[in-house]
């Protein structure tokens, strides 16, 4: 009896090393906040995107309809995808080559006060992306802006109704703010990275006769690789989301000149009510992100 | 590079610090500029530096619209979101690094699947869920989605933290008698230190700027948090240019003595973050 007992208890013991209950009390408070606030609204926008709602009367079951819509009769969802995919190219390469450049100069260059230079750039990133929109549209202002003020002193000719105002220039104007804010990010990524290369690498290739560029070739990008697609990734991702720069600076405008996914989804969802539409919007906006990360991922690791 | 020749050496610090004073400028100007007034823009042009330094534009702002109530409800609501996802993200990591249970796998996934969800795919329910749970127009329409989104990085963070604890620490603790919340108090937490502090300013920094979520999800002035108010100025006072200034230095101020005090503890967050993967 005494016997069974014990063996009871042992494998009482053995279950709950391989499950311990308590685990499920600790995970218990976080979990509800995640699956209510973001799992179970994931999950019903998929459910949205087959309905025709305005968010107050019954949902309307319209299946693939506004997917349909979307793609054959909303030039503007065009414009949002033209715009969010060029920004997703250029926010995925440019600050991504600027970062390795700075990167090298300030580790290979042994530069004094790298740890300075580094913080300077990594400034802008802390501020809220409103903030930069106050500055920059403050700085593109055809009338008091500065640089109106001093390309006027230089004499050379400017658009007329400012670079935010003129509906060619403008998301190359927004993708320079962009640029400004995200380049520190990846310098300092790169910086770290670069860092930890054996700097005897360096000295083989100086051997085997390589000069800067060999270096650079042979050492350094082999070097970054995982570093490189991991911000090439995240760089990207971060590209989908610039709805807090357009709505504070342009509102899509002029006309449907900035639109993006992100913030058409904002209007269509919340200012012109078409909450259905909006969820299918967002829903292609997600089938995006993964598309373009899975596919970037794939041809890196292929390459290896 | 043992020496690169002087030349190209200074060629490189003049690149670095040409970069680095267009990178300076654009904050130096708003700077300059919230301490003018808008007769010094008109007269003396937007980049001349102004005859007197009109300090007085920090004292006055406090009093524009509801801009006290604004950075209150900044203040509120970051406090608030750090303080729950430290000690949500603390107990919930534990058991991913320390402890056996069924389900491990599965629930780790919902983790790394939260590290991805873009805010555009969930704000449309979570504007209507909110609704019908009646807090819509109250900062906890904020506090809770942001809570919830913060917590994916943060247990992701600080569960890669703890797995370099060694596991026989907790086991003799475990022989002596200790239970799994005094680990988690005693052993765990004093170890931590370092990655708790990026948990704490990163979430700390993300809180305070952000914009979707406030704007969407609350519609009265007075719920307003900095970015959304700071918003609604530049459309409210147009021509304002120095007040506008003075409000946005404000704003940021807080960032960027956060980021200038913790430096390291950042770089140390984005680094898990993007390299650790």
């Amino acid at each position: 009896m005494k016997q069974e007992l014990t063996d009871i208890s042992a494998l009482k013991r053995k279950v709950r090393e391989k499950n311990n209950p308590l685990a499920y009390l600790f995970l218990l408070p976080a979990y509800i906040l995640i699956l209510y606030f973001v799992c179970w609204p994931a999950l019903q926008t998929l459910a949205l995107s087959f309905t025709d709602w305005d968010g107050i009367s019954p949902k309307k079951f319209v299946g693939l309809r506004n997917y349909i819509e979307l793609f054959t009769n909303e030039p503007m969802f065009w414009e949002a995808i033209k715009h969010t995919i060029l920004w997703v190219v250029g926010g995925s390469t440019i600050p991504v080559w600027g970062g390795i450049l700075l990167a090298n100069l300030l580790v290979r260059g042994q530069v004094r006060l790298a740890k300075w230079f580094q913080m300077i750039y990594f400034l802008p990133q802390v501020i809220s992306a409103v903030i930069a929109a106050v500055i920059w549209k403050w700085i593109y202002d055809p009338l008091f802006g500065p640089l109106a003020a001093i390309l006027d002193s230089l004499g050379i000719s400017r658009p007329a109704a400012g670079w935010l105002g003129n509906p060619d220039l403008v998301m190359y104007a927004l993708f320079v703010i962009f640029l400004w804010g995200s380049f520190g990010y990846t310098t300092m990524i790169f910086t770290a990275a670069l860092q930890s290369v054996d700097s005897q690498l360096y000295d083989a290739a100086k051997i085997d006769g390589c000069g800067f560029w060999g270096q650079f070739r042979h050492v350094t990008l082999p070097g970054l690789y995982q570093a490189v697609t991991t911000v090439t990734v995240l760089m990207a991702i971060g590209s989908f989301g610039i709805f807090d720069l357009v709505m504070a600076t342009t509102k899509g405008g002029p006309g449907y000149s900035s639109y993006v996914i992100s913030y058409y989804v904002y209007t269509q969802g919340f200012i012109v009510n078409r909450v259905g539409f909006a969820a299918a919007a967002s829903i292609v906006l997600t089938l995006f992100i993964l598309i373009v990360t899975r596919t970037i991922i794939y041809f890196r690791e292929r390459n290896e | 590079m043992i020496r690169a020749p002087f030349l190209g050496r200074g060629l490189v610090y003049f690149f670095l610090s040409a970069i680095a004073l267009l990178t300076v400028c654009p904050f130096l100007l708003v700077l300059v500029t919230s301490l003018k007034t808008m007769d010094d823009i008109h007269k003396r042009g937007p980049m001349a530096f102004p005859e007197t330094l009109h300090w007085h534009n920090y004292v006055d702002i406090w009093k524009v619209g509801n801009f006290l109530l604004y950075f209150q409800n900044s203040v509120v609501v970051t406090v608030v979101v750090v303080a729950s996802v430290v000690v949500l993200a603390l107990i919930a990591s534990y058991p991913f690094a320390y402890m056996k249970f069924r389900g491990k796998g599965f629930l780790f996934l919902i983790i790394l699947l939260g590290l991805m969800v873009p805010l555009d795919l969930i704000i449309i329910p979570l504007f209507h869920n909110l609704k019908s749970i009646g807090l819509l127009n109250t900062l906890w329409a904020i506090i809770l989605p942001q809570i919830a989104l913060s917590l994916p990085f943060s247990i992701f963070l600080l569960r890669g933290f703890m797995k370099d604890i060694p596991a026989a620490l907790l086991e003799s603790a475990r022989i002596d008698g200790s239970n799994e919340l005094q680990n988690l108090l005693y052993i765990i937490i004093p170890m931590l230190y370092p990655p708790l502090v990026s948990v704490i300013v990163f979430n700390a920094l993300g809180t305070w700027n952000n914009f979707m979520l406030p704007t969407i999800l609350v519609q009265q002035d007075h719920l307003r948090t900095l970015p959304v108010g700071l918003n609604y100025f530049q459309t409210k006072y147009t021509m304002d240019y120095s007040k506008i200034a003075t409000a946005a230095v404000i704003s940021a101020l807080p960032t960027i003595a956060v980021y200038v005090l913790f430096q390291r503890n950042i770089t140390t967050g984005m680094m898990v973050g993007a390299l650790k993967e």
